[in-house]
């Protein structure tokens, strides 16, 4: 992503980065959308704050944005620099997982008003919401990072996907083994071919796929490219995937029935706030492993460098 | 352009070559449509609900175990090394390629349905679905599975690691596939469904030899 590069592609800087960011308003804005009204509010007030603070920046001092991006590219692409940077990021993101994880699951668990149709059974949502949603956020982030490795060749966006598909092919089927825990009391089964339920189970079997052929592959940059060019592949597809079930679903059956009452009624504030500091602690939970992944990874591959030495002993 | 008729020709004649690479998936798809009326009670009506599922998972497991020889020959033989250097852009060898595979391993696949439709008792009104959904699903299942046969040619065992990477992203032609047959058993209209179909066509042949290039690339070490 340096200047030249896209200057190069016959595209000025600015244009690149506004573009780039309305384009993740937009995505993030349709995404929220569909989340229930309290969250809805509260995700869409946070980002659009946050996206026009940018805007205005990017549109006042685009050299100031555009070096730090510069920055960020060469430091955080440089093996050593992100070794360093992830270090001391690390401690901080540690402690906020685990407050928030621990005050959501125990508000959750322990202090949120039990369910009107469903008692304490609901409960797990505290699990199963968060996990979901960062096995789907996770393969995103892939698909990022392989499009990234797959353009700009850069060694430390292969090392991220190789760091983010165990992540979340754990979340997957944590999400799974979850919804059948949850399945059994209140659908009166662990399974349905469910819309959601499929896309999930595909979901955890691309995440499979992308770490078998990392394995298969000996030389480490060549298999950190065909895994790139999966997880590319793999987002498209888990789109039309999510789609086509639910089209599939709408042919043979009457839709599933829905998690609470009427399909996409509010959750009660009161069950929200726990369940969104859980969603978030999942989210520095994930930030946290993959650095750490990454870290290692780094440390292996450079193993015959001067500076991993210093480091180890 | 000259890649492309290049190709084509040079694919055509060395399938010519060894019939028997081209008869080999067209014999697995009707043994194990044949294997389903033998491992399913004779129940009347049972055949023909299931007949959808069985004819496309067939089909699409015919396509996907004569991809592993896609590419795999082109790469012993150090032909696809050559290619990559070549003056032609790659896009046009792949989509060459991939197309000649198609028609002399997919279509046949596609001629041979309707035999295996009546075999299972389907309604001969929806013969011409069938035929049609599996003329636009065949290949558009070929680019897709290319994609992973390029990314598998020069591993040792890849066929096992093809098959785990491809039928996950089989999924959605398989659901619109069966579901046009499906639609067509309940007499229901099935172009919505063809176009879809259609439309996951022009994707995969438009974009799919770029992945599939791609593919190739990384394969070689570049």
């Amino acid at each position: 992503m340096s200047s030249d590069a896209v200057s190069r592609a016959g595209l000025p800087a600015h244009f690149f980065v506004v573009s780039l960011s309305a384009g993740l308003l937009a995505l993030v804005t349709w995404f929220i959308w569909s989340a229930p009204p309290v969250a809805r509010t509260v995700w869409l007030a946070g980002g659009w704050t946050v996206g026009v603070l940018f805007y205005y920046g990017a549109l006042r001092y685009p050299h100031w944005y555009w070096q730090t991006l510069e920055r960020w590219y060469h430091q955080l692409g440089s093996p050593p620099h992100f070794y360093r940077i992830a270090g001391l990021w690390l401690p901080w993101l540690v402690i906020i997982a685990t407050v928030l994880c621990v005050v959501g699951v125990v508000w959750g668990l322990a202090f949120a008003p039990p369910h009107h149709e469903q008692g304490n059974s609901y409960r797990i949502i505290y699990l199963h919401v968060p996990a979901s949603s960062a096995a789907l956020m996770a393969y995103v982030a892939m698909g990022v990072a392989g499009l990234v490795a797959l353009v700009w060749r850069l060694k430390m966006a292969e090392i991220a996907i190789k760091a983010i598909a165990p992540f979340g092919a754990v979340m997957a089927a944590v999400s799974l083994i979850s919804g059948a825990i949850w399945g059994r009391p209140t659908w009166g089964t662990y399974w349905i071919w469910d819309a959601r339920l499929t896309s999930m189970l595909i979901l955890f079997f691309m995440y499979l796929g992308v770490m078998a052929l990392q394995n298969a592959i000996r030389d480490p940059r060549q298999a950190g490219r065909a895994a790139a060019l999966l997880s590319v592949v793999g987002v498209i597809n888990v789109v039309i995937v999510r789609y086509s079930v639910d089209w599939w679903q709408s042919l043979h059956q009457g839709s599933s029935m829905s998690m609470f009452g009427t399909a996409g009624s509010a959750i009660h504030p009161s069950m929200l706030a726990p369940l969104l500091l859980c969603m978030f602690g999942t989210y520095f939970l994930f930030a946290v492993t993959v650095l750490v992944r990454a870290r290692t990874e780094i440390l292996w591959r450079e193993r015959k460098s001067a500076w991993v030495r210093e480091e180890v002993a | 352009m000259s890649g492309f008729s290049a190709t084509l020709r040079r694919e055509v004649l060395l399938a010519s070559r060894s019939p028997a690479d081209m008869v080999n998936p067209l014999f697995f798809f009707v043994v194990v449509v044949s294997l389903f009326p033998l491992a399913v009670p004779p129940t009347p009506g049972l055949l023909e609900a299931m007949a959808p599922g069985v004819v496309w998972v067939a089909a699409l497991l015919a396509v996907m175990l004569s991809l592993d020889g896609l590419f795999r020959s082109d790469e012993e033989a150090g032909v696809l090394d050559q290619l990559l250097v070549a003056p032609v852009e790659l896009y046009f060898t792949v989509l060459a390629k991939v197309l000649a595979h198609w028609l002399l391993t997919g279509l046949p696949l596609v001629l041979v349905a309707p035999l295996l439709g009546y075999m299972l008792q389907l309604p001969p009104e929806v013969l011409g679905s069938l035929m049609l959904g599996l003329l636009l699903g065949t290949p558009t299942l070929m680019f897709i599975g290319a994609i992973g046969a390029a990314l598998t040619v020069a591993l040792r065992r890849g066929s096992m690691l093809l098959a785990l990477l491809v039928l996950p992203l089989y999924i959605p032609v398989l659901v619109f596939g069966a579901g046009s047959l499906g639609r067509a058993l309940e007499g229901l209209p099935v172009s919505p469904v063809m176009a879809v179909l259609g439309a996951m066509l022009a994707m995969a042949m438009s974009l799919g030899p770029f992945a599939v290039a791609l593919g190739l690339r990384i394969s070689s070490g570049d």
